[in-house]
């Protein structure tokens, strides 16, 4: 978003930013650090982004849950895991603007629907929400 | 006092000029 120069126009940007990739970066180390991402662990606020991002039933059948290792050293994680781990970073992180570059394009249209109701028209209702899909 | 959260994006080439001013609560989708 302020990483281009501007050549004509305007642009203002007034509040944090959370970037969900259409190609997630996910780093080798735990479901729950990919989640914070940096950010101090509360209980509740990471619970609600687990549920918010469809992880639960994820999570619950990784061998060590949230403590699980993912990435090149620890368990593959399909596409669709890692776009909702990206997606669950972004809600864990309370940023006023969340940018969503096709989240949805990675799961199932079940998974889809439930992740545009329940989430991001629900969760994320609070927020300035961008959503590029095709 | 909270800051009020915003996005504005005036005449940018790569959106074809198409304009746009968002607050708390505002959703768009951009369907390619």
């Amino acid at each position: 978003m302020e990483e281009t120069n501007l050549v004509k126009g305007t642009r203002k940007i007034n509040g944090s930013i959370a970037y969900v990739e259409q190609e997630p970066f996910i780093f080798s180390g735990t479901v729950k650090k990919n989640i914070l991402f940096g950010l101090p662990y509360d209980k509740e606020r990471f619970e609600r982004a687990v549920r918010a991002a469809e992880l639960v039933r994820d999570i619950s059948i990784f061998g060590k849950g949230v403590e699980t290792t993912i990435g090149e050293r620890g368990i593959n994680v399909s596409g669709g895991q890692k776009s909702r781990i990206s997606l669950a970073r972004a809600v864990y992180s309370d940023a006023d603007i969340i940018l969503l570059d096709d989240p949805l394009s990675a799961v199932d249209p079940e998974v889809a629907n439930k992740l545009f109701r329940n989430c991001i028209r629900t969760v994320l209702k609070d927020k300035i929400v961008i959503l590029v899909t095709h | 006092m909270a800051v009020k959260a915003e996005l504005e994006i005036i005449d940018q080439p790569c959106l074809s000029g198409i304009d746009f001013k968002m607050a708390k609560g505002d959703f768009l989708a951009v369907v390619g």
